[in-house]
């Protein structure tokens, strides 16, 4: 059976041959890091998009707060992977590595 | 501004941010655990010293029963007299290994209902704590107020309590019948004196 997701505001609807269902809200949580992926980032990741499964594996074995993975995932989505990719090499860079670091809050 | 490892973060609130600490990256490793209010010159000693003074933020962080007040004496003082401030702090410290403690023999006690402690049984009941003796007396644990009673369940359960600081233990009721079970220990006569009126 084919299936299809398609991302519309802050919906997601999963169609089938015949019926569509609407799935959930913007976002998925992804297991086992237990972050949200939005709608249309799940979207990629079900139509086997390999550069989006790249990132998002990228992202979840980085040491950042779950809601900045998020939103590095929306900026991929919205902006592309390379502009995502270049923040995501800044938090890398960045990390504290168990030392204490000054940061500016967000 | 804030300090992190990546576990541990400390907010420091500043009334103004010069341009150059804009220079920071942000922190988007580690929600904070704990605020300061900071002025700028203590920020200089802060920027010289991170790691002094992440570590004394997060052992401040861990005394979390203590009262606010001593914390913040504790925490003003870093900043005037450092070997002062690590004084008070460790005695903080200790303070509260001995509230933990209280919490911890609290909460077995009332969980378990009956502990086996060398001067008898520890024994919960309808939310107070009582003491059953050897010889049969039941005696509950009077205080002031939940902590105070707590502290005093503690010195019990360790065996610390001075005779003379039993006044607190009031006479409830003494239970002749039991005594040869409860001299003789087991957990089954223990649940017996457990529900006896008294």
């Amino acid at each position: 059976m084919k299936l299809e997701i398609d991302a519309k505001d802050e919906y997601s609807y999963i169609g089938g041959e015949e019926d569509v269902f609407k799935a959930a809200e913007k976002s998925f949580v992804l297991d086992p890091a237990g972050i949200q992926v939005p709608a249309k980032y799940m979207k990629l990741l079900l139509e086997g998009d390999r550069t989006a499964w790249d990132f998002v594996n990228k992202v979840t074995k980085s040491q950042f707060l779950r809601n900045e993975m998020t939103r590095l995932l929306s900026i991929a989505v919205e902006k592309g992977f390379s502009v995502a990719e270049s923040i995501l090499i800044t938090y890398i860079e960045n990390t504290p590595n168990g030392k204490p670091k000054i940061y500016l809050m967000q | 501004m804030e300090i992190t490892d990546g576990d541990f973060c400390i907010r420091l609130s500043l009334n103004n941010v010069s341009a150059g600490l804009r220079n920071f990256p942000v922190n988007v490793y580690a929600e904070h655990d704990i605020v300061f209010d900071i002025c700028g010159r203590n920020f200089e000693t802060v920027l010289r010293e991170t790691e002094t003074f992440f570590e004394f933020a997060r052992r401040i962080r861990k005394c979390s029963s203590i009262n606010f007040l001593k914390l913040l004496e504790c925490w003003s003082k870093y900043f005037e007299d450092r070997a002062s401030a690590i004084n008070i702090l460790a005695e903080l410290e200790k303070e509260q290994a001995i509230v933990a403690e209280r919490d911890s023999v609290c909460s077995r006690v009332t969980k378990d209902e009956v502990v086996k402690v060398s001067s008898g049984y520890l024994i919960y009941s309808e939310d107070s704590f009582y003491l059953v003796r050897g010889d049969g007396r039941v005696l509950k644990i009077r205080g002031r107020n939940k902590d105070v009673v707590s502290e005093r369940l503690r010195k019990l359960y360790n065996g610390t309590a001075q005779f003379f600081q039993k006044t607190w233990l009031q006479y409830s009721c003494f239970i002749p019948s039991l005594v040869y079970p409860l001299s003789h220990g087991g957990f089954g006569s223990l649940l017996l004196v457990y529900q006896a009126p008294c």
